[in-house]
């Protein structure tokens, strides 16, 4: 590791600590009573004391992001094949993409809740909504972007349709797709949290929004931040895994995961 | 050289033009005979339709007018193509670059290994074959491509100023590696270029074409043993048909100017 690692890793973690120790220094300074602003000790006791409900609602909360996002994934990729093999089928299916994206999930979210029976397909289907726009869009324009001369030469050689897809569109539509499964992973998580939050239940499988719904509701603050972390440390630990993945997928290639060498 | 006509044709062009959908006529009627083992280099100023007639040979593109004969044994994939630019999948090895043409005609797993080892000896490439293109150098990502192309053991070789991009060095030395490819393997090439010396260093018979529309304005035969060493760009001959051509190629520029 050279001194420029360093600073990327020590940077972050100095910020953070200097907000750790303000908050706290706030908190005990004002008297501020914990259930209005609890400081971080409190929070983080209370995530160790309640760790076995919070982390049986982490584990809905990621189950319900995880199975959107590969909804999104699979969906949102057939989709883009289908769009790119037809501009008839592209014009005629992308604007209904783009009013689903454009409103608001809280305003459809009732009206899912109410006609799927099952609130966890409910939950699995609202945040599916929210993150499939982002993999359509990018993939599309991927499967598009390819260099015309690596058309012309497999033409040339009599290539189908089938291998110029999966032989060179879908290729130069990975890095598209990845930067469009970035922003579609932080968009299922929030879908999850949102769809959860105005279906105001979890039943017996109750993810994270639920428990901030209550904690709020009985004034348990620091519960109620503990919950929070734990949704903010998710979206975290997604993000780098999905960061991971295209790396490894595209480090020996492409330029957006090539180390910088000045 | 009334010798020429006793060797067959590789490629016929009977008046074959070019007019674009929006108007633009690219290539007035042209009428080209290429011979088995020509190397044959096309000159001429931007925007001339060098390109254009290229992509027409190679069925690419089809012709407004005219036609286009290709003898047996010149058509794919006993044609091959070298672009402008390596156009290299940047997420395939230097191997799988070069094996494409065969993997796209489901050759099978151990023949187009050999053939695709040979392929990159062919060019002295054996030592990079697991590289990725961005690893390389232009001039060597050119040597793949050209790699590429002879990978299907082609007669026919289309070349767009395939040496273009790269340095003067480097463009002299692939000049005289591929003079000694092309005479040693008896392969028909048809070359464009903008550049006269290289033109004259490796053609049996290089074109003069000028532009809007495009059209074929002069022709010289180089009547000197191919292949040929980097010790021919310094003899008087080398010169003489320099100059020559540089005068055909400027009269040729002028007329499309007045």
């Amino acid at each position: 590791m050279n001194g420029g690692d360093w600073t990327r890793i020590a940077a972050p973690v100095v910020v953070g600590v200097v907000f750790l120790l303000l908050w706290h220094a706030l908190v005990s300074i004002n008297h501020v009573p914990s259930y209005i602003v609890p400081g971080p000790l409190l929070v983080f006791e209370t995530l160790l004391r309640d760790w076995e409900a919070l982390f049986q609602s982490l584990l809905i909360t990621l189950q319900v992001t995880a199975s959107a996002l590969l909804l999104s994934v699979v969906l949102g990729s057939l989709l883009s094949v289908l769009f790119v093999q037809s501009r008839l089928l592209e014009s005629a299916l992308l604007p209904y993409a783009v009013i689903l994206q454009v409103t608001p999930l809280v305003a459809i979210a009732p009206l899912i809740i109410i006609w799927v029976s099952d609130p966890y397909d409910a939950l699995v289907i609202c945040a599916t909504v929210a993150s499939i726009f982002p993999v359509i869009a990018n993939t599309t324009v991927g499967l598009r972007s390819v260099d015309t001369g690596l058309i012309d030469l497999f033409q040339l050689y009599g290539a189908s349709r089938t291998q110029i897809l999966l032989r060179l569109r879908v290729p130069s539509a990975a890095p598209y797709f990845f930067a469009g499964l970035r922003v579609a992973t932080a968009l299922a998580l929030i879908g999850a949290v949102v769809a959860e939050f105005v279906a105001g239940t979890g039943g017996t499988r109750s993810g994270l929004a639920y428990q901030i719904l209550q904690a709020g509701l009985q004034l348990k603050i620091p519960r109620l931040f503990a919950a929070l972390f734990l949704i903010t440390a998710t979206g975290i630990v997604l993000f780098l895994a999905v960061s991971g993945l295209s790396r490894l997928a595209l480090r020996r290639w492409h330029e957006s995961e090539l180390p910088q060498e000045r | 050289m009334p010798s020429l006509d006793s060797i067959p044709a590789a490629v016929d062009i009977r008046g074959a033009s070019k007019t674009y959908p929006n108007g633009v006529r690219a290539l007035e009627p042209i009428n080209l005979t290429v011979r088995e083992g020509e190397f044959v280099t096309i000159v001429g100023p931007s925007g001339c339709g060098k390109s254009t007639l290229l992509r027409l040979i190679a069925g690419l593109s089809a012709p407004s007018g005219g036609m286009i004969v290709m003898s047996e044994g010149f058509k794919p994939p006993k044609l091959a193509y070298v672009f402008q630019s390596a156009t290299l999948m940047p997420w395939a090895s230097v191997q799988s670059n070069v094996r494409l043409p065969l993997d796209l005609a489901a050759t099978a797993r151990d023949q187009a290994a050999i053939t695709t080892s040979r392929a990159l000896e062919r060019v002295g490439l054996q030592e990079f074959a697991h590289l990725f293109p961005r690893e390389l150098s232009g001039g060597m990502q050119m040597r793949v491509s050209i790699a590429r192309a002879l990978v299907t053991e082609p007669r026919l070789l289309l070349m767009d100023e395939p040496f273009g991009a790269l340095d003067e060095i480097n463009r002299n030395r692939l000049d005289h590696e591929f003079s000694g490819l092309s005479a040693r393997e008896n392969l028909t090439v048809l070359f464009v270029t903008h550049s006269i010396y290289e033109a004259v260093f490796l053609s049996s018979r290089v074109l003069v074409m000028s532009s809007r529309p495009g059209r074929i304005s002069g022709e010289l035969v180089i009547d000197e043993p191919r292949p040929r060493s980097s010790s021919f760009r310094a003899t008087a001959a080398f010169a003489a048909r320099s100059a020559t051509l540089s005068e055909m190629l400027a009269s040729a520029t002028q007329e499309a100017t007045q």
